[in-house]
């Protein structure tokens, strides 16, 4: 997520400034970090015209907003190992044998070749995997020429992070809001643990909520420093969060404790819900929860009560086999106790009035509905694809001014699993042309052995990328990507806040690495459509975005790091909510016409298999990485060397494994292996595993198990079987699935290193 | 109870949001001497506790890196820097 401008309008004084002194020979630049989602505003120094050091925003408001990640950029880009040159597969695919061509030698293959799969399958026949958190410089180019060419199957890792969130959050009242954190009285995170070094800005702003009084609910099952620090921390059973939810709104309503005149004037269908809600007396929520009956009350009083409140976005409710309803229970929740739209709570900001956001440079017009019919997952999977969002055009368009607004990327998507399958032959028409750029697709969606054949069954494979990922090592081609010090961006959050953000390019790009603007620039004259990417450059594009700025991106970026729209709430009162009823849908009408449930609902698991004694928490985040990255920088594996699995005392002891033994941990998909760390922090019962590993050093190839992708990564664990999807969306469920454990002797490659430093210990990560 | 932004205690909350960021634009432009005096301001109003249960050396003590020494380090010459993984035939 983006990080949020920060204010607290009730703390003025005493203030002071200590410029930071300019050093000889040193050019700085007010640059925005890339390296996560969160996107700070950083500044970067170079010598000599490589940047030399990335240090925090002079600005007052980003003040802060720095973690190690960002401060070990400049030598994570400066690796050994980064792509300079477009590489050409010459082996069979997966060798891992490339040889170098020109970039023009490059794009007029793939440009051949993508055009006979489009003549020979069809334009739906071209599937594209990508995240703008990554590639940045993608401003909806990749969705422009796949719309006017024909694709819809766009899918992207947001859309179980964030993306899916925010095409939910639309459901209910028409728009995915940004929690005011300054503001507000009370905090709520669901799982959700921002720390020093991730989520920075979000970290800081909690503490400065709690240092002026703000009152914080945790939901964890384990105990995370958020908990520890948290007024009261609900230790729920992993993949419960709907359930609690359900507790709160039975307390929140046989108390009277909502607002009785939103509800009246701005909600429909609340007395169905209250209904729904019925089902859920505290004793079965503490039951499903196993958290204390008195304690769920509690918290829900202070939310309800205590605030504004917020209940800020949460990676955790994106990825459960019951996600939609989760996140329409959070919208909900913010919705009937007066938290939405509020200084304090939730605020529906809109795009920045004069900047052109991306959705209008994606032309989702362009794509004929025949072809947006075709989009994969939107038949029994609909929500966050054009199928499942179309009731919602035109109440955007009414309110919010956009047909289509494609808030957090998330709104048209294909959905992933059902995309794997056609690729491997087993959806409903193939797909033969597979891109991904700034993306390790392998690694980032559940069933990786489903990718794996989806990828290897593909006629033309193209990646855009900084490093010979394992995804990248099945590619037909794999072209040089630049990174955030060597680009120049204009970010407006991808819609979810109005603020917007230039940050400048600092240094030229190594080799002949290129952005994706360029890349997709390329792409579109190599099929014979220069037409669909008419700037000659970024900052060209920027400009235009830019016009009703009435300034260039030089001059904004020379003036400014920051333009933010004056804050205006409650706009429903003039507007209405960009819903079909333009109420705030309770019971959704939306999900109802689709042929859903229209009230959110709780599943329980699934019965017991045999053989999965414990639970597996997966897709977690580590600090020294993002995604699936950053293994390659030596001060990231110095603090984590290794990929670990969290487990209480008392299950490491039920199987006999202690601090640093190798395990490991299977499902009905596949297993991982990993080191063993012995956490009190833990409850018992559930293994929590990292996401996205691989190991850099490792060997290349399919054959030698792309560089320990086949032996680490997650994705391996996760299932993408109807017990384990969400209904409405088709996204997985991470937080919470039967698994097995079994200890191992530590891997080839971890005790030749051991047998080279006799007696150095793991350097194990201070994180939880 | 404050309720769904009803009353003077929000009226006044909202015009207190869009004062403040009418500070943070012009702080962050930092041109003028009103824009310097917001900054002023805006620095105080934004600043974290200083207590920080996290804090981390790496962050605290950064003063960067030397330009030879990540010249060095792209090269593979310096002593963090791995040998090339390159499979043979591959181009840097």
């Amino acid at each position: 997520m983006p990080a949020p401008v920060p204010f607290d309008p009730e703390s003025a004084a005493n203030a002071s400034i200590a410029p930071r002194p300019s050093r000889p020979g040193v050019e700085t630049k007010r640059a925005i970090c890339q390296t996560c989602d969160i996107a700070c505003s950083v500044v970067t120094e170079s010598k000599n015209g490589r940047v030399v050091r990335v240090r925090s925003s002079d600005n007052p408001i980003f003040r802060d907003h720095i973690c190690m990640k960002g401060i070990v950029a400049p030598k994570g880009f400066a690796h050994p190992d980064r792509l300079l040159h477009p590489l050409r597969r010459v082996g069979e695919r997966g060798s891992g044998k490339f040889e170098r061509v020109s970039w023009e030698e490059a794009m007029a293959d793939i440009g051949a070749r993508l055009k006979a799969v489009i003549a020979e399958h069809g334009p739906e026949a071209w599937a594209v995997s990508t995240s703008q958190w990554n590639t940045c410089t993608d401003q909806g180019l990749g969705r422009r020429i796949m719309n006017h060419l024909g694709s819809p199957n766009w899918i992207s890792g947001v859309a179980l992070c964030a993306g899916n969130t925010a095409a939910v959050n639309r459901l209910t009242y028409g728009w995915f809001p940004m929690a005011d954190f300054m503001n507000a009285k009370v905090i709520v995170l669901m799982g959700h643990n921002p720390t020093r070094h991730s989520w920075t800005p979000i970290y800081s702003m909690i503490r400065s909520a709690q240092a002026r009084g703000a009152k914080l609910i945790v939901f964890d099952p384990r105990r995370s420093k958020s908990a520890e620090r948290a007024d009261i921390w609900l230790p729920l059973k992993a993949g419960s969060d709907a359930a609690m939810m359900f507790g709160w709104l039975k307390v929140i309503f046989d108390e009277g404790l909502y607002d009785r005149e939103f509800v009246e004037n701005w909600t429909v269908g609340f007395e169905e819900l209250r209904a729904r809600v019925d089902e859920f007396p505290l004793e079965r929520v503490a039951k499903l929860t196993g958290c204390d009956p008195e304690q769920i009350a509690e918290a829900a009083r202070l939310y309800a009560t205590g605030g504004p409140s917020i209940i800020p976005w949460t990676p955790i409710t994106d990825m459960q086999r019951y996600s939609t309803s989760a996140i329409r229970l959070q919208s909900i929740l913010r919705a009937v106790c007066g938290h939405l739209d509020v200084v304090g709570g939730e605020t529906l900001q809109g795009a920045h009035p004069q900047v052109t956001p991306e959705w209008v440079i994606e032309a989702h017009e362009a794509l004929p509905e025949a072809q947006k019919a075709k989009q994969l997952g939107s038949d029994a999977h609909p929500a966050f694809t054009y199928r499942g969002q179309a009731a919602l055009r035109e109440p955007a368009k009414r309110v919010w001014g956009y047909e289509y607004p494609n808030q957090v990327m998330g709104c048209f998507m294909a959905n992933p699993s059902a995309t794997f399958r056609a690729m491997a032959g087993e959806g409903p028409y193939p797909v033969k042309a597979f891109f991904f750029l700034g993306n390790n697709p392998l690694l980032s969606y559940a069933n990786m052995p489903k990718i794996l054949e989806g990828m290897m069954n593909q006629d033309l494979i193209v990646a855009h990328e900084q490093f010979m990922t394992p995804s990248a090592q099945l590619a037909d081609y794999v072209l040089p990507a630049d990174s955030w010090l060597e680009r120049p961006w204009l970010t407006d959050s991808w819609g979810w806040m109005s603020t917007v953000r230039p940050g400048a390019k600092s240094m030229e790009p190594p080799g002949e690495a290129e952005s994706t603007f360029s890349f997709w620039k390329r792409l579109a004259g190599a099929l014979d459509r220069p037409d669909l990417v008419p700037w000659d450059s970024l900052e060209d594009l920027y400009d235009w975005r830019l016009r009703g700025v009435g300034k260039s991106f030089a001059e904004f970026v020379a003036e400014s790091d920051v333009s933010i729209v004056p804050p205006q709430f409650r706009k429903y009162r003039k507007t209405g909510f960009a819903t079909p009823s333009g109420k705030v849908e309770l019971k959704s009408s939306v999900l109802e016409d689709l042929g859903f449930d229209p009230l959110p609902y709780f599943r329980e698991d699934p019965a017991p298999e045999p053989g999965y004694p414990l639970t597996l928490f997966t897709g977690v985040r580590e600090d020294g990485f993002f995604q699936t990255g950053h293994r390659h920088i030596p001060e990231m594996r110095a603090r984590t060397p290794q990929p670990l699995a969290f487990l209480s005392p008392e299950t490491a002891r039920q199987f006999g494994i202690a601090e640093g033994d190798w395990i490991r941990i299977g499902t009905t998909v596949g297993d991982v292996d990993l080191m063993a760390s012995v956490r009190d922090s833990m409850p018992d019962g559930l293994v929590r595993i990292p996401h996205g590993w691989w190991k850099p050093e490792m060997t290349r190839g399919l054959a030698e198990g792309l560089s320990g992708a086949l032996k680490y990564a997650d994705a391996q664990l996760c299932r993408d079987d109807p017990d384990y999807l969400d209904r409405e969306q088709g996204i997985p469920h991470l937080k919470g699935v039967p698994c097995s454990l079994t200890k191992i002797d530590a891997p080839r490659e971890v005790s030749a290193e051991a047998l080279k430093h006799p007696g150095r210990a793991p350097a194990l990560t201070p994180a939880e | 109870m404050e309720r769904g932004g009803q009353g003077w205690s929000h009226w006044r909350r909202e015009r207190m949001a869009a004062l403040t960021a009418s500070l943070a634009s012009r702080s962050a432009r930092n041109k003028t001497m009103l824009d310097r005096l917001c900054r002023v301001v805006v620095a105080k109003v934004a600043a974290p506790p200083a207590e920080d249960y996290m804090r981390d050396p790496l962050i605290d003590d950064d003063q960067g890196f030397d330009p030879d020494e990540l010249d060095r380090y792209q090269r593979g010459e310096a002593p963090d820097a791995p040998a090339s993984r390159r499979p043979a035939g591959e181009p840097g």
